[in-house]
Order: C-alpha cells, then sequence, then structure tokens
C-alpha cells in the first residue's frame, strides 16, 4: 500500500544528512535538567532540578544553591513520580537552563542602538527592562522537549503553551524519554530500563512508539537507592553513622576505620538563620551520591545468588570499598554495596527503615516481586504482543544515571536471561556515562536534528489554530 | 657489519660496478663534514649514509593563499528560512545553507557586507559578470519521505450496504480506521492505543488519550478488542473495498493475491498462533534445555547415522573370518608341522595381520613393541619384570644400542617397580600370549576364540554358549572376564572336540563290528546286543578309572588357574563367582556327555611312550605330540638342561615347593596324588610335565584359531631351543618367545605370590564347596603358577648373568 518507498530504497547522499534548525533539546528530570542544542552530542547546559528558595526569590543553577543562605530551602518543582508539580518554579527552572547560557538575552533596541545614544531613548527604564527580559528567549529556536511516557494531557498541554506561548518557541515537539532513549542507542524498536531519579521504568518501544500499555515503573529509582543508603547507615554496625553535610564541618581530623569523626562544626554567626532541613538533606544527599558512585556493586555471579551464598562471599576483604564521610568518619564497606542494589532485584534485601523513621521510609518501602526489575520487565513483556517480545529482548536499551552502578547491565543480562531461555538477550548499555546519564536528551537531539523529522514540529500557526489538544494528536 | 660486497662475495658475484669510487668520496667528504655547532644526529644524516628518501625537488608548489589576490574569496553560507516539503501550515524554519561554489557570482549588492571570515579557496578566476543569484543546495528532500499508507475509505452507504457487521459498530470501525490511519497500520502499536473508551459518537477521536490522564470510570460503551480481532475487522474492510472498487475479475496479479490474502485471515488461526508463542516463549530453563538437548541429540544421530551403518558394516566385516587361511587350516596342517612351515605361516599372518590394521610403524624390528606395550608404566614394569617380549624389548635393545657403556646398569634397569596393586589399579599386564602389531581389542581376540575351524564347530560353541546362558558377544568384556571366558571356551572346544573323536570311534567300532558280524556271519547286533559304542566307552570308563580322575584335573588345570588368578587380583569376586558356577555347570555337563573322551585322552597319556597306538588321538594332535616328546628326549644336554631346570624352576620342583608352601598354608591345598607324583622321583615328574605338556597342547589346540595355534606351536619349539641355546652359550639370552603358558602362569605367579593368603582362602572355600575333585584342580593349578616365578627368575638371572657370568642368579639365590 506504501507507494514509491520501499524499504530497500537507499537514500542519496544528501538525503541522509541531518537538516538543523538551531533547535533547543530540554530534558528536564527529578535530579537535573539538561538542556543544548539539536545535533551536539552532550547537553551543554545542566542544573539540577533543585532550587533554593528564600524571602528575596529563587536561586537555579549548581554553585547557587549549594550556598548556605539566610533560611533558604531547597524544593524541587517535580514531584516523585517525575511530574511536574510546581509550573511556575519548572518553568522559570527550565528557561535558566538554557536562557541563561545557550540562547542569552535577546537584543532589542534598547542594546543594540540605544546604548550608544543615550539621547534617542525614550524610556531608559523600560528599555532595560525588555533587555533583561527573557520572556520570549525562544524566538528563533524551535523547542524539542521530553517527557516521561506517564506524563498527563494536562502537562503535555501545559507544556506546549509555555514553550510556545511564553518562550514564543516558533515550533515544539515533546518526546518521550523512553523513545528518545532508544533512539540514542541507536534502536527504533528497543525496551527501555529507564533508571531515573524517582522512577525505574520500563517501556517497550516499537518503530519508536511506545507501547502505552506496556510501560512499567516502579519506585525504585535513586531516590529509593539514597534511602536504602540512609537506612543501611542508620543502622550501621558497630555505630549508627549519621551524615554530616561538607557544609557543617569546619575542620576534621582524621581519624581510624570506624572509629568516631573528629571534627569541628561549622559554627553560623549570632542571629543567623540557619537553612532549612531541605538544605541539609540536599546537601546530604550529595553525600549519599558519592557513596554511591563508590560503594555499590551489582552481584554477579550467576552460579550463586547473593542472599545466602554471595552475602558469604562478599564479606570479605576484597569486597570492601573504604568510604569516608565529609565529618573524617570513614568504614569501609563490602556486603552493603552489593546489599543495597540487590534489593532492586529481590525485595528481601530490603533495609527496613530505623526506628523512628517509619514514615521516611514508608515513602520507599521494600519493592513488591513485580516492582524489582526483573518483575517489571516480566510485567512489561507481558502486555505487548508476544511477536515483538523476541526482538524486545533483543534490544534492551539501558540508561539513566541511576543504572551507572558496576555491574548492573551485566546483572540484568543475566536476570533476563535466566527469565526468558528461549529468546536472545542482549543488552545495549553504552559503557560511556555521559551516553548513560544523557540518554534521552541524546536521542532528542537526533531526532529534532533529522531533516525527516521537521514535519512533526507542532508550529505555532497550528496550536492557534487547533488549541493545546494538537500535542495529543501530533505527539503520539 | 656485511656490507654489499661481502655479500657479493659471498654469493659468488662479480664487484659491482660503483662500488670501487664510494670510499674515495667518502674520505673525500669526511674532513669537510667536521663541522662545529652542528649536532650528531644531523651531520649523521649528512654522510654517505643518506637516508632512502627520495626528494624530489617539488616545483609546483601550492602558493600561499593571500587574501589579496583576487583569486581567493569567502564562501558564502546563509541562514535561510525554508519551509519543510511535507507541512502544509507554513511554518517557516531556519538553516543555515551553503552556496554552491561555482554559483556564487559574488554579488556586491547581496553578500559584499557579508563578508564572513570563512575563506574559501577555489581554483577559477572572479569573474565579474558573474549571475546575479545565489544558489544553494538543494532543501531537504522531505516530501520523498512523507510517505503514508493507503488506507481503504468508504462512505456511509457504502458501509451500510456492505460493511455491516453485527460485532462491530461504525462508531468502532470508524475509530479503528483512523487508528489504522494514524500508526500506519502497525499493527502492534494499534493493538496497544486502541481504546473503546475513546470512542465517541461517531466522530473519531483517532487518538487515545492518557490511560492515566483522562481515566475515565464510567463502563466502556465498547468492548475491548484484541490485536486479531481489529486484524480481522480490517482485512474484511479492505477486502471488500477492494472488491467493491475493482471486481474480482479485473484484478490484477498483486491485487488479487493481496485481496486473497485479506480475505483468507482467520482470526482465530491467528490467535492459536499466538498462544502457541507465547507458550513457546514462557518456556522454563529446564524445559528448553531438555529441547535443546533432544534437538542436538537428534541432529547428532541424523547426521552420523550412515557413518554409524558404514562403521558398523566394517566392524562386522572385520569380525568375520578370513576365508582363505581357514581353509588352509582346514585343508591340513602338515605343511606346518616342521619349523620352517610353520614360522613361514607365521611370518605370513603376520605380514597379513600387518595389512590388515595399518603400516608398519617406522622402526620397524621394534614395531610390535612398540605398539603392543599400552602404556609407559607397563613398558617399564616389563622391563623389570622378566617377560619375554618386555625383556626383549627394553632390557635388550637398550643393552644392544648403548653398548659397553650401559654395561653397568643393565643388570639394574632404573625403572619404577610397581607393586601388584598398584599393577591392578593401572592395568598393568603381562600378555601372555603373542602380541601382534596394532591395537587390539578383547573383543576380537574373543571373537577368535569363538572362530572354530569350521562354521559346524562356531555353530557348536555357540550353542553351548546359549545353553550356558552366556551371550556370544560379552557385555562387559574386561580382562579378567576374557580371562574366564577364553578358558571357558577352551573347555567347550575341548569337550567338542572330544565329542567328534567319540563319535568317530564309535562309528569305527561299529564299522569293525559291523564288519566282525558279516566276517563271521552273526545276525544284526541291534537284535540282540545293545549298541557296541556304548558298551566300548563302558569298558573303556571302567578301565581307565584312576587315570580319568587325573586326567579330569588336569583338563580343568587351566580354567582353575585362571579362577585363581582373579581372585588373586583382589578385587574380581564378583565376576569369579558367577564363571565358577558357570563352570561348575559346565563340567557337569562335560561330565554328563563327554566322559568317554576324557578317558580316550587319558587312554593316550598313561601310555606315553606309545602315541602311535592312541587311536583316539586326533590327527591333528597327534603329530604335534610326537614332536614335542622327541624334543624333550633330545639329548643328554637337554636332560641335564631340565635336571638344572628342576632345582629351581622345572616343573617337577616347581610343583613340589608350590605344594609344600600351599601344605604350610592349608592342608587342603596339596592332594595326596599331586604330592605322591612329586616326592615319587623322576618317574612321576616326567609324568607331571609330560601331563603340564599336554595340557599346553590341549591349550594350544583349543585355542586354535589358526594364528594362535602356529603361535603356540612354533613358541614351544623356539622356546625349547633358545633355552637350550641359552644354556649352552650364555652370551645368546635372547630367546625369542617363551611358552604361552608359562608367560600366563608368570602373571598369576606375581599375582598369586602376593596373595598367597587368599589363595589359600579360595582353595578352602573351593574345598568346602566341591569335595575331592576339586582339590584336585587346585594342586595342579597352583603348579603353573609356581613354575612361572621360576620361570619369570630364570629368565631374569639368566639375562643378567648373559652379561655377567650369572651373577644375578647367585643373587637372586
Amino acid at each position: 500500500m506504501a507507494t514509491g518507498l520501499t524499504s530497500r530504497d537507499e537514500p542519496k547522499t544528501a538525503e541522509y544528512a541531518g537538516d538543523e534548525v538551531s533547535a533547543l533539546v530540554l530534558d528536564p528530570g527529578f535530579s537535573s535538567v539538561r538542556a543544548g542544542f539539536a545535533g551536539e552530542d552532550t547537553p551543554k547546559s545542566i542544573i539540577p532540578s533543585f532550587y533554593a528558595s528564600t524571602s528575596s526569590g529563587r536561586y537555579f543553577g549548581d554553585h547557587v544553591i549549594d550556598v548556605s543562605r539566610e533560611d533558604v530551602e531547597i524544593k524541587n518543582p517535580i514531584n516523585r513520580d517525575g511530574i511536574v508539580e510546581d509550573w511556575d518554579a519548572a518553568e522559570a527552572l527550565w528557561k535558566h537552563s538554557f536562557a541563561h547560557k545557550l540562547t542569552g538575552v535577546r537584543p532589542n533596541k534598547a542594546l543594540t542602538d540605544w546604548l550608544n545614544d543615550p539621547k534617542s531613548v525614550p524610556d531608559l527604564q523600560k528599555a532595560m527592562a525588555d533587555a533583561e527580559d527573557t520572556e520570549r528567549c525562544l524566538e528563533e529556536h524551535p523547542l524539542f522537549m521530553t517527557e516521561p511516557a506517564w506524563n498527563t494531557t494536562k502537562n503535555r498541554e501545559k507544556c506546549a503553551e509555555i514553550a510556545l506561548e511564553s518562550w514564543a518557541a516558533p515550533a515544539f515537539y515533546l518526546g518521550r524519554t523512553g523513545v528518545m532513549a532508544a533512539f540514542a542507542a541507536g534502536r527504533p524498536t528497543a525496551l527501555v530500563i529507564d533508571f531515573g531519579a524517582t522512577q525505574v521504568s520500563v517501556t517497550p518501544v516499537h518503530d519508536g512508539m511506545v507501547l502505552k500499555k506496556g510501560v512499567m515503573r516502579s519506585n525504585i529509582g535513586g531516590n529509593y537507592m539514597s534511602s536504602q543508603i540512609r537506612n543501611m547507615l542508620a543502622t550501621n554496625e558497630p555505630q549508627p553513622i549519621k551524615i554530616t553535610p561538607h557544609y557543617l564541618v569546619q575542620s576534621k581530623q582524621p581519624v581510624d576505620a570506624g572509629q568516631p569523626a573528629n571534627f569541628v562544626a561549622r559554627k553560623f554567626p549570632e542571629g543567623f538563620k540557619v537553612p532549612q532541613p531541605s538544605f541539609r538533606r540536599y546537601q546530604e544527599e550529595k553525600v549519599v551520591l558519592e557513596f554511591k558512585e563508590i560503594a555499590l556493586q551489582a552481584w554477579t555471579n550467576p552460579n550463586t545468588p547473593f542472599r545466602g551464598p554471595g552475602e558469604a562471599v562478599t564479606r570479605e576483604q576484597p569486597y570492601a570499598h573504604p568510604f569516608e564521610f565529609p565529618d573524617g568518619y570513614n568504614q569501609p564497606f563490602s556486603i552493603e554495596g552489593f546489599r543495597l542494589v540487590e534489593s532492586m532485584f529481590d525485595g528481601q534485601c530490603y533495609y527496613p527503615p530505623p526506628a523512628g523513621s517509619e514514615e521516611e521510609g514508608a515513602l520507599y518501602p521494600a519493592p513488591e516481586p513485580q516492582g524489582t526489575i526483573p518483575g517489571l520487565v516480566k510485567a512489561s513483556l507481558g502486555q505487548v504482543d508476544v511477536d515483538i517480545r523476541p526482538l524486545l529482548l533483543g534490544n534492551v536499551v539501558i540508561t539513566g544515571a541511576a543504572s551507572l552502578i558496576r555491574g548492573l547491565p551485566d546483572r540484568i543480562q543475566q536476570e533476563l536471561t535466566k527469565m526468558y531461555p528461549s529468546a536472545r538477550v542482549r543488552i545495549q548499555a553504552s559503557g560511556m556515562s555521559v551516553e548513560r546519564k544523557f540518554g534521552s536528551w541524546i536521542g532528542g537531539s537526533i531526532v529534532a536534528s533529522l531533516g525527516t523529522f521537521h514535519q512533526m514540529w507542532i508550529s505555532k500557526k497550528e496550536y492557534e489554530e487547533h488549541g493545546a489538544s494538537i500535542v495529543e494528536k501530533r505527539c503520539k | 657489519m656485511a656490507s654489499t660486497s661481502d655479500i657479493r662475495d659471498i654469493m659468488n658475484l662479480g664487484q659491482a660496478g660503483p662500488r670501487q669510487p664510494a670510499p674515495k668520496k667518502k674520505r673525500q667528504v669526511e674532513p669537510q663534514l667536521r663541522m662545529t655547532g652542528v649536532k650528531r644526529e644531523v651531520q649523521a644524516l649528512m654522510g654517505d649514509s643518506v637516508p632512502p628518501i627520495a626528494i624530489v625537488e617539488q616545483k609546483s608548489y601550492k602558493s600561499r593563499p593571500s587574501i589579496s589576490q583576487k583569486l581567493f574569496k569567502t564562501r558564502h553560507w546563509e541562514e535561510r528560512p525554508f519551509q519543510h516539503g511535507a507541512r502544509t501550515d507554513g511554518l517557516e524554519l531556519r538553516h543555515w545553507k551553503r552556496s554552491i561554489p561555482g554559483s556564487n557570482a559574488r554579488q556586491p549588492s547581496i553578500t559584499n557586507a557579508a563578508g564572513s571570515a570563512d575563506v574559501e579557496m577555489t581554483d577559477e578566476p572572479t569573474t565579474p559578470s558573474a549571475m546575479q543569484e545565489l544558489r544553494f543546495e538543494e532543501e531537504f528532500p522531505s516530501h520523498k519521505w512523507d510517505v503514508k499508507v493507503q488506507l481503504p475509505s468508504y462512505t456511509d452507504e457504502q458501509y451500510q450496504s456492505v460493511l455491516k457487521s453485527t460485532d462491530w459498530t461504525k462508531e468502532e470501525t470508524d475509530y479503528l480506521m483512523n487508528l489504522c490511519r494514524e500508526y500506519d497500520l502497525r499493527w502492534v502499536v494499534i493493538a496497544d492505543r486502541y481504546d473503546p473508551d475513546q470512542i465517541s459518537g461517531a466522530t473519531q477521536l483517532p487518538q487515545d488519550g492518557e490511560a492515566n490522564g483522562t481515566e475515565l470510570v464510567r463502563p466502556s460503551k465498547y468492548p475491548a478488542r484484541s490485536m486479531e480481532a481489529l486484524k480481522q475487522r480490517y482485512y474484511a474492510i479492505a477486502a471488500k473495498m477492494l472488491e467493491v472498487q475493482i471486481p474480482a475479475s479485473n484484478m490484477t496479479q498483486a491485487e488479487f493475491q493481496l485481496w486473497e490474502k485479506m480475505r483468507n485471515f482467520d482470526a482465530r488461526t491467528e490467535t492459536l498462533r499466538k498462544t502457541m508463542a507465547e507458550k513457546l516463549f514462557e518456556r522454563t530453563k529446564d524445559e528448553a534445555e531438555e529441547e535443546r538437548v533432544l534437538l542436538e541429540e537428534l541432529h547428532r544421530i541424523t547426521k552420523h547415522e550412515e557413518d554409524l551403518i558404514k562403521l558398523r558394516a566394517e566392524l562386522y566385516s572385520r569380525l568375520e573370518p578370513v576365508p582363505p587361511l581357514r581353509r588352509n587350516e582346514e585343508q591340513s596342517t602338515a605343511v606346518y608341522q616342521t619349523s620352517g612351515g610353520l614360522s613361514m605361516l607365521l611370518q605370513s599372518l603376520l605380514a597379513k595381520e600387518k595389512r590388515l590394521k595399518r603400516p608398519p610403524p617406522p622402526n620397524g624390528t621394534e614395531a610390535g613393541t612398540a605398539s603392543a606395550t599400552p602404556t609407559d608404566a607397563s613398558k617399564h614394569d616389563k622391563a623389570r619384570h622378566p617377560n619375554q617380549y618386555s625383556r626383549r624389548d627394553t632390557m635388550d635393545t637398550q643393552a644392544e644400542e648403548s653398548g659397553p657403556q650401559k654395561k653397568g646398569s643393565t643388570s639394574q634397569p632404573s625403572v619404577r617397580v610397581l607393586s601388584p596393586q598398584d599393577e591392578a589399579r593401572f592395568g598393568v599386564t603381562h600378555p601372555q600370549e603373542r602380541l601382534t602389531s596394532g591395537v587390539q581389542f578383547r573383543h576380537e581376540k574373543i571373537n577368535r576364540l569363538m572362530m572354530a575351524k569350521s562354521q559346524t564347530q562356531t555353530a557348536k560353541i555357540q550353542a553351548a554358549l546359549t545353553e550356558l546362558g552366556i551371550p556370544p558377544r560379552l557385555l562387559m568384556p574386561t580382562q579378567r572376564v576374557c580371562r574366564v571366558f577364553e578358558a571357558l571356551v577352551s573347555e567347550i572346544n575341548v569337550l567338542l572336540d572330544a565329542r567328534k573323536v567319540n563319535e568317530k570311534v564309535a562309528t569305527e567300532i561299529k564299522i569293525l563290528e559291523e564288519a566282525r558280524r558279516i566276517r563271521l556271519g552273526l545276525p544284526k547286533e541291534e537284535e540282540q546286543n545293545p549298541p557296541p559304542a556304548v558298551d566300548a566307552m563302558e569298558v573303556d570308563s571302567s578301565h581307565l578309572d584312576e587315570n580319568s580322575k587325573l586326567e579330569n584335573g588336569q583338563n580343568h588345570s587351566i580354567p582353575t588357574t585362571k579362577k585363581e588368578q582373579n581372585t588373586g587380583s583382589g578385587n574380581g569376586a564378583p565376576t569369579v563367582k558367577t564363571e565358577d558356577k558357570t563352570e561348575d555347570g559346565d563340567r557337569a555337563i562335560q561330565n554328563g556327555t563327554t566322559q568317554v573322551d576324557r578317558h580316550d585322552h587319558a587312554g593316550g597319556d598313561a601310555d606315553a611312550d606309545d602315541d602311535g597306538d592312541d587311536v583316539g588321538q586326533s590327527s591333528s594332535l597327534q603329530p604335534q605330540r610326537n614332536e614335542r616328546r622327541d624334543e624333550e628326549n633330545d639329548g643328554p644336554e637337554e636332560e641335564e638342561e631340565e635336571e638344572e631346570e628342576d632345582e629351581q624352576s622345572g616343573p617337577g620342583p616347581k610343583h613340589s615347593t608350590r605344594a609344600l608352601d600351599s601344605e604350610a598354608d592349608s592342608s587342603e591345598a596339596s592332594d595326596p596324588d599331586d604330592e605322591s607324583g612329586h616326592k615319587g622321583g623322576e618317574q612321576d615328574e616326567e609324568e607331571d610335565e609330560d601331563d603340564e605338556d599336554e595340557d599346553e597342547d590341549d591349550e594350544a589346540e583349543v585355542q586354535a584359531t589358526p594364528q594362535d595355534d602356529s603361535d603356540v606351536d612354533e613358541e614351544e619349539e623356539e622356546d625349547e631351543e633358545a633355552e637350550a641355546e641359552a644354556e649352552a652359550e650364555s652370551d645368546e639370552d635372547e630367546d625369542d618367545e617363551e611358552a604361552d603358558g608359562s608367560d600366563g602362569d608368570d602373571d598369576a605367579e606375581q599375582e598369586a605370590a602376593d596373595s598367597e593368603g587368599d589363595d589359600a582362602e579360595h582353595a578352602g572355600k573351593g574345598a568346602g564347596q566341591d569335595e575331592v575333585q576339586k582339590k584336585e584342580h587346585l594342586a595342579p593349578s597352583v603348579g603353573p603358577r609356581a613354575h612361572k616365578r621360576s620361570a619369570s627368575v630364570i629368565s631374569e638371572t639368566s639375562r643378567a648373568g648373559s652379561n655377567r657370568s650369572g651373577f644375578g642368579r647367585k643373587k637372586r639365590r
């Protein structure tokens, strides 16, 4: 029925080419916002999704929010499902991510003409305000945004509204993170396992389209892991470990492993309103992140299960990773590093929250069997047509910064091979951490720079004609 | 360093032309090179050792690009707005485009101001009269990729008239068709997105909404559909519409095929296929593994089926008797009655064997041994334990090869000595029969045993085996089992031979009787008298009662020996026991059926001097025995020899020592007959020897495949000669072969020596079970073993003594 083209028709040389229309790609997540120009291989602007909120306003950006301001509060516009809740903050945050570094201030008359000729300025105050106004910052750049596959219609329409109306982008498109990650790995059909901060999601992608019924997610992402680490530290033997973030440490003395920390805590001046707990928590998260990078490791022995024999093995010295906390306390961690990761595969390895913080722990309960990684994959595959299951298993894409745990792709390979012995399981996990962290951004960068893609843009005109519902129609 | 001239010298080439001037030049140049201020590395480059780079003067460099020159101008890039070919909304996007080089014509009015730093080099001179407009590369051919599937469309009337379905409403159908259009007939996606809740009235809502966002609580108006149902509906519509548009008769081939295909779509089959595929997909690891193994097995079987058949056929053809040899055998053995004839036969057989098996190994003389020694361990062991072959192969060849300087070390070979237990463990054996070159299978040996001289004989043997319940092809032909089996077959052979002879004699008697009757003119005997054969037999048996007993024992001596060897080796108890039983049964049968034969034999033995008179002897047996006898009584030296042998190793003394030993160990081990025989002096000894000879003969006969037969004969012969020689001139100790019997016994001896206790036990058991007869068997069986030991001692000592004037022997004593 298709006319003209068959898949065997080879495009001519020119037709391969991307067609770069200086589109902006914006990939907002719970942990960070990535922004950059389409066609580049990494996002140019990466800022944390957290922002500092004080009485004087919001502060965005990596270094700014780390300052222990008076009564500062750290917030995140995105909720624990990865869905935007605070649109004001989100809009400001996202704009900051690109307008600050990438697109810059829109040149207006105040800057081009009037600066050298103050006499001709009718109203300098107003003109300068205009000049700094980044309101219509995207007038020259189509905006390509990504969203999780479970984003709501309302949110999608809101995105379109912000992009096309507030930022005045000429065109807009919403791509799904799963699909983009698959494109980044070079597969139109793939089973994408995305380890985000809030969620681990399994997304079956067929021919560049998400199979919605097969999208499965579970909140065993990076935040869950952080919570697990906190639980583990709080129940640590011989003594519970309390994380003292860097900003609270004035000076410290080295101590032997396992010995109490010897440090001088930072004193805030009199009358200084100390930062709110969220600030401290955010700073603690940085220590936890460091811990993740150093100590976490997946158990990859296919013949011995971790629980039982594996635990016995990993108790030994070669598996130990010493870790020093900001206050100087240090201790080797061996079995813990494995068990933490194992809890993503086996709910029995869950570290229960320590007494007194059950409420907090309840946010991240032990994963149910169907909430573990193998459970998610199984559930996801169960929802898609049996004919493409082998195809999906042959193109399992692992992406997301939380997947950068040592040995995790191997482990997933083993699990899937064990689960589906009749299918050939191939894991596609880039060895480069940048590609893993920014998988969906890179996919968006590829897509938005393709000549064939430009017919997909939602133009401003279309938006005005059809209203926000066109997002649903176009971004399938 | 070797220079060119050196090489030329070596290669015998003439002087190269330019060689002469070179040094001169060097001399001239060198002083100049002493420059100061130049680095050594740079100087090194300036000698006559010019680096092998051909420096060609490049005349036509590209000159430095110069902006001042009018040849160069910037390449023009421009951010141009464009419209995508597949868009209808007139969206203008902007992208950077480069002007096509040839076209540029740097129109001042347009691009002068642009004057970017992007510099471009062209060969063409500027043409002032350039074209008026810039040309750019073509836009992306986006329309080309804007491909849509063509879907059938229908009007309301058409739907009402043709497409109506009880199962589908028009709304659903419309929704489905829209989905198909949206997703370009990607059924996986369509089935994923088909959401009954999205169907609203007649107007299509082509997209399903958010599963999460617009979750409607109301029960859906329309049922959910499976992918197969969707497909079926769509194909039905498509087929119908195709038919409506083009009548089937007017369809092209492709259209018709499509139409056919769409009409024949069967959702049920498809669903079934899917469920099966799902089952296959959900297989557990075990199931998958099992299937894989089965498939592999099947593959292997089918692949190797032919090979296997071929292989088996070949094997069978190998196992079948070799006709020509047998015919020879059957024709007559007279040819082989001389030693010359025998050796000829041996040669031919060996040649034949080699040809059959494989080409001889490169070092021809050692062929037999090289291939016959199974392992190094056994080789070493052989070197240690004087066995005919091993001694010859290892020790002597060593001695020969390494000549004089080895002399000192020959007597004490530096090989590891294996204890009998180790031997048993490693499977080290000292084969008693002549080893032919190449690999041998025990099976083959067994089959050779089974192969009698004639088909009928073979059949008889097999019948006997069947009667005993032993399969003709042994299930587990271990060495031990083979040995016992061999013994059994030999006995069967003896019995069969005896029966044959018996029948012959009976017939002769009958004939003679008949003749007598005719001569005497008596009436037919049947009417009055009992059958003569029986008569004769009865007479015989009554005659030879005492002898028969002895004979019996001797006949059985071989099997029993073997049995004991088995037990001696320690762990073969179960097999041996079963064998015991069968043998007992066997014996019973034999006793029942062929007592007569034994008597015949015994008769022959009893008066050893007049062999010729013995009517009962088969023609083949007789001559050999004659020879044997002759040799034994050859001359005075031989008698001396025997005496000497007797002292340490001869059969007689052996018996006695052995008997004494066993007496000491267990009183039952010796039986009066034997003892008396041994103590009785020379005559008895001789008798014993005779008996033994006979045993050997019998064995030889029994084992009578052509090869073995000849082997044995020759061996015996050579053995005798060789021994004689060895004694006479002690230099030549390389007696080629020793008798089979002694060899085998050697084995037994070694084992037995270590496990005398076992023996005794066994003997005791035997005594308990059977009575006197059994004991009778025992004693002779013990004898050969003793013989073996002494034989081994002798051979070793004699070997040692051959070079070292009996040193070894003395030591041994």
